[in-house]
């Protein structure tokens, strides 16, 4: 992130202090150590629904009583809430003080009449881009050929799966091709691909019952770089151990890929429980160095609970996020559409945008591709081990708020 | 004995034709199924106790077990 991005996002304190008070501090000595401080006019309030009485903007300070938390006023000035800092940050009375920050409500997306959150969150909504005449292949379980919403939409298919044809039996397939590279619905009233006019090549490397081959899935990745597509998105994957490494024959497949004008992306995977504190390792192939690693997020654009994290190294890092919780895309029929959760629709959402610069740009092929999606990424609070770069984003942006 | 699913990696950086080996492993008894000569490997099956001798061919510089992956049961309650 740019020192200039940081800069901006700055907490913003109020001019004022917080006052922690250790327990066993009764009120009365509270109010003593600040009047002395900070004056005479010290109040004290029983916390409760509502705001403070009009009467506590005027005072020095404030006591919350039961709490053992005091204000300071930004009333006093910087300077001198600076100075009264400092004498209680040796009272041996006082657990904690420092500056108070202004809060702010989370950003959350929804769905709403026209778009999906996820559409919205990435910027392809307000985007002029539509992916147009970039090759973008989805290696999956198929899609649905006879999807309305893709009627007189050009799409190169190929199964590699034995005696399956590619028509997506199972629905992870056209799911994920929805949120790449589908647009809108049939009655052309909601919106919820990314890249509505990239050229669809759909790789069946997955069969009707989830399962697929490596000998599969890397058939159908050569397949794709010999068809000179520009992106390969890739919601698949498999569970590594701590400290285990990656398949040399995906990062071989990779590097080919890359060194051919081709980007890979891959979902890290949805083994992490991290509400009980458990972070599981990207899974294979994303964790291959030259495969793109996908997070996924939620409406708050926090990281999701299931989202595996960066703890391996040499590939196993998270390297850029997209939207993967709660995402409306496309199902085959006679269901048409249906809303799912996890990296395997955060990966298609990264998929789309990197259509999406991939036609600003002709030499933004391959590893340029790569740099312009995780340098002109959206920055979040969570951690680069959890999101890498941060939140995929429509190109233009960036450029403008520098 | 029971038919494990294996690949084959020979060096194709040192010139060996992944056709050529291919060919050596169905005569020892490898079904061979896929051959991807863009990264030099041979997917198929044997007897477990052939991947030594499989090993052991010129040009071969490994012999591993094949990886598959398995999605979950395609739900919205359980992450994809």
């Amino acid at each position: 992130m740019s020192r200039k991005l940081l800069d901006l996002q700055r907490p913003r304190p109020t001019g004022g202090s917080v006052i922690s008070f250790h327990a066993g501090v009764d009120l009365a000595t509270q109010h003593s150590i600040l009047s002395n401080l900070a004056g005479s006019d010290v109040a004290s309030y029983v916390p409760q629904a509502g705001h403070f009485p009009d009467e506590a903007q005027q005072m020095g300070a404030l006591i919350l009583e039961h709490v053992n938390i005091g204000f300071l006023s930004e009333n006093l000035g910087l300077s001198e809430n600076s100075n009264i800092r400092s004498k209680l940050k040796d009272d041996e009375r006082v657990r904690s003080v420092r500056p108070e920050f202004y809060y702010f409500a989370f950003e959350t997306f929804e769905d709403d009449d026209e778009k999906t959150w996820g559409v919205d969150a990435v910027g392809a909504w307000t985007s002029a881009l539509t992916g147009a005449g970039v090759k973008l292949a989805v290696l999956d379980t198929g899609f649905d050929l006879q999807h309305p919403d893709f009627t007189g939409r050009n799409i190169v298919s190929e199964s590699f799966v034995r005696g399956e044809t590619v028509q997506d039996g199972q629905g992870h397939g056209t799911h994920c091709a929805g949120t790449a590279a589908g647009g809108l619905t049939s009655d052309g009233s909601f919106r919820y691909g990314v890249a509505p006019e990239a050229d669809l090549y759909i790789g069946k490397v997955l069969g009707n019952n989830g399962t697929g081959r490596e000998r599969d899935i890397l058939t159908g990745m050569a397949w794709a770089i010999e068809q000179n597509c520009d992106i390969i998105s890739m919601s698949l994957g498999a569970p590594v151990r701590e400290g285990e490494t990656f398949i040399p024959e995906y990062e071989d497949l990779a590097q080919i890929a890359l060194q051919n004008g081709c980007l890979i992306i891959a979902a890290a995977g949805n083994d992490s429980a991290r509400s009980y504190g458990y972070i599981a390792p990207v899974g294979s192939p994303a964790n291959a160095p030259s495969i793109m690693a996908v997070a996924a997020l939620d409406p708050t654009l926090a990281v999701a609970d299931f989202s595996s994290g960066g703890i391996n190294s040499n590939g196993g890092e998270i390297n850029i996020a997209g939207p993967g919780v709660g995402v409306f895309s496309a199902s085959p029929a006679p269901q048409l559409y249906r809303t799912l959760s996890g990296t395997s629709m955060a990966c298609p959402h990264v998929a789309g945008i990197a259509a999406l610069w991939a036609e600003t740009d002709p030499n933004l092929r391959g590893q340029a591709l790569w740099d312009a999606l995780v340098q002109n990424t959206r920055p979040l609070q969570d951690a680069e081990r959890d999101i890498g770069a941060g939140l995929v984003f429509v190109p233009g942006v960036a450029d403008a708020i520098a | 004995m029971a038919q494990v699913d294996i690949k084959v990696i020979v060096d194709i950086k040192g010139g060996t034709d992944p056709e050529d080996v291919s060919r050596s492993a169905a005569q020892m008894g490898m079904q061979v199924e896929r051959v991807i000569p863009m990264i030099g490997a041979i997917y198929g099956s044997c007897d477990a106790d052939n991947i030594c001798k499989l090993e052991e061919l010129k040009g071969v510089l490994r012999v591993a077990p094949e990886s598959h992956v398995q999605l979950p049961p395609i739900s919205p309650k359980i992450p994809q």
